[in-house]
């Protein structure tokens, strides 16, 4: 009993939250790199994320933490092309300090994502192997936002490779970066909520799901 | 990280150490600037450095009026980082983008820690920026910028003016040299070499007991000790000589330097193809050494930092190649039957000659020729003109050439010329006049240049044709549009800049004009903005822009020609996006500078003013 009511408070708290105009709020965009799409056979290479309160960014801030599973990495696919080298994993962090950052970090936030499927489902496996919980308040997806406003257009039918991080940077005149770098793309993905949401904003455009 | 490769590449951060970058790096904050928000941000974020990443700003002035659109690359808000004053300016969002900002404290930090850093805002705030240079090769000391003094390390041999030779050449048997300098009361009064005991003494069969004096070469050419070997060296080409003489400020001969001394710098490759020229026994030979020309000028372009030297080495060289013609037509038809000299105008003048500048010459023949004898210079003329566009400095396509008629006179049939253009100032005229009045004499008397040149001076200063001059460079246009962005034209070859045309020109027409004005009869834009100096109507400050505009853009354009040489790409016309963010800036800040230059020669000699 006491529970349910513990949950219904925190679910009202955050409607509360939420109601605020949304440059009010504090963002965390995340993104991680891994060795696969699957969180039960796959491992974390490395994970970034960086506070946003818009329209500022905090650079300084920002954390890049790499992780060598030991001996158990399997790399599925070529290092390389996560920017990481061996060298970077001498420098590993340890997994469950790091998670608990991330965890303090998304409180009382939302999460940013490109794609949050992905993200979501490995944060939920962390959450599970490592009895870390990560409780934001939202979570903003840019890939599922641009979707959305695709999709309005039935004239023009989703090409692939239309909703890729850089491909949906390029429609709002963002610079060019080298996808791939776990802190790379979470500057990238930033960027685009923010252009994202500045410009829906003169639309009215209903911003954040749940 | 992608913020950390961008700074990299942005001024002055470029200069920054890799620590030192990663710690600026780690300080920054980044906004989304939009027209909703930029004023906002200004506000609470300032004082601060602002970077734009990506986007297109209107920094306005409290009057609303543009002071800069700022792009890709751009620096703001520094001004009250330095000054501590308030800042006025707003913004006015073209394009939504990107901005990173360094809040005042480590913008400090980064000042403190790095001298180029703090050196690139004081510079950029007072409208220094020219003078910077991009900061990765600073290896090895450009030899031709070295002083003359430094080379000289033996003191001079001399001795006053009543030895007697045979004295002269025990002196110079005992220090095992071949000249020695004359000297009476610390001056400098003439030098005698072997090849004077030679061809003065012996061969004469003169006494030995003749005192030097009456056989010296009397107020021998001199170059002063704090000179660049480069003067050296175009003295030394321009008289024809190998022991040249260095005096200090006071004219007190302090040593001997000779082209020996010149080739032992080891890198000086120029004085190897000069030599060469001049070597030459025939055309064909000639012909062959002028085809090294541009491999030498790109090796020799890699390893000095004033390019604009090129400009006067190639001068020198085409001097050479002239010389040299002339000495073969002479061996060919006999010796010059009257006094004359051979005039180099436009940029060869100027010696702001580039590889793709073409020939603009004359002759200043004497009064009372006969036909036969103007026959014999005709000849000089169609040969000479003929073996310099075989060596390939391509014929004056206006004709302004040695060969053509109307470019041989006398000093009154030219103060004819110049006369006509100056009363009735055609458009045909004005252009000539910007051609004619960069003389200079490659082979004569010097006095009797000087004759022609001072009374083409007089007839220049003339309120009428002056202000015609400034008009006709205010009807071209400097390459900035209205939010002072750089204005390309779309040519074949992409968005380019014509930085000959509306550039480096209009800086030579300006100059042109003010020294007309004073009756300046050097032709080189730096010797005439040098000689400028103290003018009323030209202050120190504009003097010094417009020169460090000039050198900055001789400079851009000679790197672009090596680069663009041996294809058929255009030779003047730079496309901006191709060049560094600093030599963007860079290029910007010269139009500025021409085009408030332009303004203020239209209103202070045209009465119509711009």
């Amino acid at each position: 009993m006491a529970q349910w009511l513990q949950r219904l408070a925190h679910w009202y708290d955050r409607r509360q939250k939420l109601k605020q105009p949304w440059q009010n709020l504090r963002y965390v965009a995340v993104d991680i790199e891994s060795t696969g799409l699957d969180p039960k056979k796959h491992q974390i290479l490395s994970i970034a994320w960086m506070t946003i309160h818009p329209p500022v960014m905090h650079y300084g801030n920002a954390q890049y933490h790499v992780f060598s599973h030991g001996q158990e990495l399997e790399l599925g696919q070529s290092p390389t092309i996560h920017g990481l080298t061996e060298q970077d994993f001498l420098h590993s962090s340890e997994p469950k300090q790091t998670f608990g950052m991330l965890s303090r970090a998304l409180n009382d936030a939302v999460l940013v994502c490109h794609h949050k499927g992905m993200d979501w489902r490995f944060l939920k496996y962390i959450e599970s192997q490592y009895g870390t919980s990560f409780k934001p308040l939202a979570i903003f997806d840019t890939l599922a936002f641009e979707k959305k406003k695709l999709e309005k257009d039935p004239q023009q039918p989703i090409q692939g490779g239309q909703l890729t991080l850089s491909a949906c940077r390029q429609r709002y005149n963002l610079p060019d970066y080298h996808a791939h770098h776990a802190l790379t793309d979470t500057v990238a993905c930033a960027e685009l909520f923010l252009a994202q949401c500045y410009q829906a904003r003169q639309k009215n455009e209903r911003l954040l799901t749940f | 990280m992608e913020v950390n490769s961008f700074l990299k590449d942005c001024p002055p951060f470029d200069t920054l150490s890799e620590e030192q970058r990663s710690w600026a790096v780690s300080q920054l904050q980044s906004v989304y600037m939009n027209e909703q928000n930029c004023n906002e941000i200004l506000r609470d974020m300032r004082p601060a450095l602002f970077i734009v990443r990506s986007g297109v700003f209107d920094l306005r002035g409290a009057d609303g009026r543009l002071v800069e659109r700022l792009e890709n690359g751009d620096l703001f808000g520094y001004p009250s980082l330095l000054s501590g004053r308030e800042v006025v300016n707003k913004l006015q969002t073209i394009e939504d983008g990107i901005v990173y900002v360094l809040p005042q404290s480590a913008f400090d930090r980064l000042r403190n820690v790095s001298r180029t850093f703090e050196q690139y805002f004081i510079r950029a705030h007072g409208q220094r920026l020219l003078t910077e240079q991009q900061g990765d090769d600073e290896t090895g000391s450009d030899w031709s910028e070295q002083t003359i003094g430094s080379v000289v390390t033996m003191p001079p041999v001399s001795l006053p003016s009543d030895t007697s030779v045979q004295e002269a050449a025990k002196l110079m048997a005992k220090h095992g040299i071949s000249s020695v300098l004359v000297v009476d009361d610390t001056q400098l009064v003439g030098i005698l070499t072997d090849r004077d005991l030679r061809n003065r003494v012996v061969a004469e069969g003169l006494p030995l007991d003749i005192r030097v004096s009456a056989v010296m070469t009397q107020l021998p050419e001199s170059v002063y000790e704090n000179r660049s070997l480069m003067d050296a060296l175009t003295t030394m080409t321009s008289s024809n000589i190998h022991h040249l003489p260095v005096v200090n400020d006071q004219n007190q001969p302090v040593g001997m330097v000779t082209a020996t001394d010149l080739i032992r710098q080891q890198r000086s490759d120029p004085v190897f193809l000069i030599s060469a020229i001049r070597k030459a026994s025939s055309k064909s030979q000639l012909i062959e050494e002028a085809q090294k020309l541009p491999d030498y000028l790109q090796t020799f372009a890699s390893r000095v930092k004033q390019t604009s030297m090129l400009g006067r080495l190639m001068a020198s060289v085409t001097d050479g190649m002239t010389r040299q013609l002339i000495q073969l037509y002479e061996q060919e038809h006999g010796a010059a039957p009257a006094a004359y000299s051979w005039l180099a105008f436009g940029s060869q003048g100027r010696e702001d000659q580039t590889l793709s500048s073409d020939q603009d010459n004359g002759l200043l023949l004497s009064n009372g020729l006969t036909d036969k004898q103007k026959d014999w210079f005709a000849g000089l003329g169609d040969y000479v003109c003929e073996g310099l566009n075989e060596c390939g400095i391509p014929s004056c396509p206006g004709n302004i050439m040695a060969s053509n008629p109307d470019c041989r006179g006398t000093i009154d049939q030219w103060k004819e010329r110049f006369q006509g253009w100056v009363e009735s100032p055609t458009p045909k005229a004005l252009m000539y006049c910007q051609i004619f009045f960069d003389s200079r004499p490659v082979v004569g008397p010097g006095r009797f240049y000087q004759q022609y040149r001072s009374a083409i001076a007089d007839l220049a200063k003339n309120e009428m044709f002056l202000g015609n001059l400034a008009i006709l460079v205010n009807r071209i246009s400097v390459p900035l549009g209205l939010f002072n962005r750089l204005r390309t034209e779309d040519t074949t070859d992409g968005d380019t800049i014509d930085i000959k045309r509306y550039g480096i020109a209009l800086i030579n027409d300006i100059a042109r004009i003010y020294s007309l004005q004073a009756g300046i009869t050097s032709p080189g834009t730096p010797a005439r903005l040098s000689a400028l100096k103290g003018s009323r109507l030209l202050n120190r400050q504009d003097n010094q822009s417009l020169l460090e505009a000039w050198q900055f853009l001789t400079q851009l354009r000679l790197n672009h020609q090596l680069k663009v040489w041996g294809s058929d790409k255009p030779k003047n016309a730079i496309d901006p996006d191709e060049l560094s963010t600093l030599s963007r800036r860079q290029l910007k800040t010269a139009f500025k500078i021409i085009k408030e230059a332009q303004q203020g020669v239209g209103l202070k000699f045209s009465r119509q003013g711009y």
